[in-house]
């Protein structure tokens, strides 16, 4: 039976259909296996750290609201990038977030924000190149279309298959390739212009 | 002019492509210097990405998350109380039903009794796995599960 052994070989599609069936505590398992993952492309696609946290609460709540209509037929992990593109595509497009994205998002608050020290052993110099690097990253994010930077940002950060972000997204593996190799040819010009010392750094007071 | 061979790149440096295309990609590698340095561009910019500083979690985010999922209501009830109810009766009950079942098969055996005993045995296995697919392992949960009709009674 291929639908009993999709669930047997998918712990979390396991917890999903407890969470169905009104177990609470099966999904905040799921939260605390999956956070980290949907906080990173929810920031990844909306460059903002507060939006990403908003958003990544909604997409969890959608998740749980929409669990009983959960069938295992895909890998959970394919299922909750699909919600949460969805989720992140819907809200880029509203015309609040087009509103407030004029001066785009955070390449720059990375740039302003007052950072931290670096972790324990990091030398300035690398925090510094770190965060020149992650505005770098975020500015092409900006650049590219919603599907490329979804598509990106599964693969490049989640590292999930073509196939797989083919799901997510609807689309197939030919599109995704498509998808991916321009986002990563978008970042790479980004990256370049950086080493290149083209976009001059920025001081970080 | 570029070739008609970077626009696969990526998937090649992936390791995305089928063996046919991963080989015509590599022949192609092999004899041009545009490629070789669009692939080595793409490569170098994907090992960076490595380098990126982690996106933070705020500890609050866990404790807002569960907190709105504790305020949804249980959407799936009926649905469980349906399935309890039909398979997943007090495991005490159905084991007490089964012994005396087997007392009144030792002093009255039947063929009627042997077919009710035989499909009690098999209800009682599948509450056992049922129980496992719930994850139900503690006590604390078995009493939940047991008292579930209280909470339909008062939701």
């Amino acid at each position: 039976m291929r639908f009993k052994q999709s669930v047997e070989s998918d712990a979390d599609a396991q917890l999903m259909l407890q969470a169905a069936a009104g177990d609470k505590r099966a999904f905040a398992i799921l939260f605390d296996r999956y956070q980290a993952s949907v906080v990173r492309f929810a920031y990844r696609f909306v460059g903002e750290h507060a939006k990403a946290e908003e958003l990544t609460q909604e997409i969890f709540l959608k998740l749980y609201r929409g669990a009983s209509n959960y069938r295992p037929s895909a890998k959970f992990r394919t299922f909750l990038f699909r919600v949460a593109s969805n989720h992140c595509l819907n809200e880029i497009r509203r015309p609040e977030h087009r509103r407030s994205a004029k001066c785009p998002p955070e390449s720059l608050e990375a740039e302003k924000r007052v950072e931290p020290p670096g972790s324990p052993g990091e030398r300035p110099d690398e925090v510094v190149a770190g965060k020149e690097l992650e505005a770098a990253v975020q500015r092409a994010l900006a650049a590219m279309s919603d599907r490329e930077r979804a598509a990106f940002v599964m693969c490049r950060f989640e590292g999930m298959p073509y196939r797989e972000i083919a799901v997510a997204l609807s689309a197939t593996e030919l599109a995704i390739k498509s998808l991916i190799h321009r986002a990563t040819l978008v970042v790479a010009r980004e990256v370049r212009a950086l080493d290149a010392g083209l976009i001059p750094a920025r001081s970080h007071g | 002019m570029s070739c008609a061979v970077e626009l696969e790149l990526t998937a090649y440096i992936d390791g995305e492509l089928p063996a046919s295309r991963r080989e015509a990609v590599a022949v192609h590698l092999a004899r041009c210097p545009t490629c070789q340095q669009t692939a080595e561009v793409l490569r170098d910019t994907i090992s960076k990405l490595v380098s990126l500083p982690p996106v933070e979690v705020s500890g609050s985010l866990r404790s807002a998350v569960l907190s709105r999922i504790a305020q949804e209501p249980v959407r799936a009830r009926h649905k469980l109380r349906d399935f309890l109810q039909i398979r997943l009766l007090l495991p005490s009950a159905g084991l007490a039903a089964t012994a005396a079942m087997a007392l009144l098969l030792w002093t009255r055996p039947s063929r009627e009794l042997h077919e009710l005993r035989q499909y009690e045995l098999g209800a009682n296995l599948e509450i056992v796995e049922d129980y496992e697919v719930l994850g139900i392992t503690t006590i604390e949960d078995l009493d939940v599960v047991q008292h579930l009709h209280e909470l339909e009674a008062h939701p």
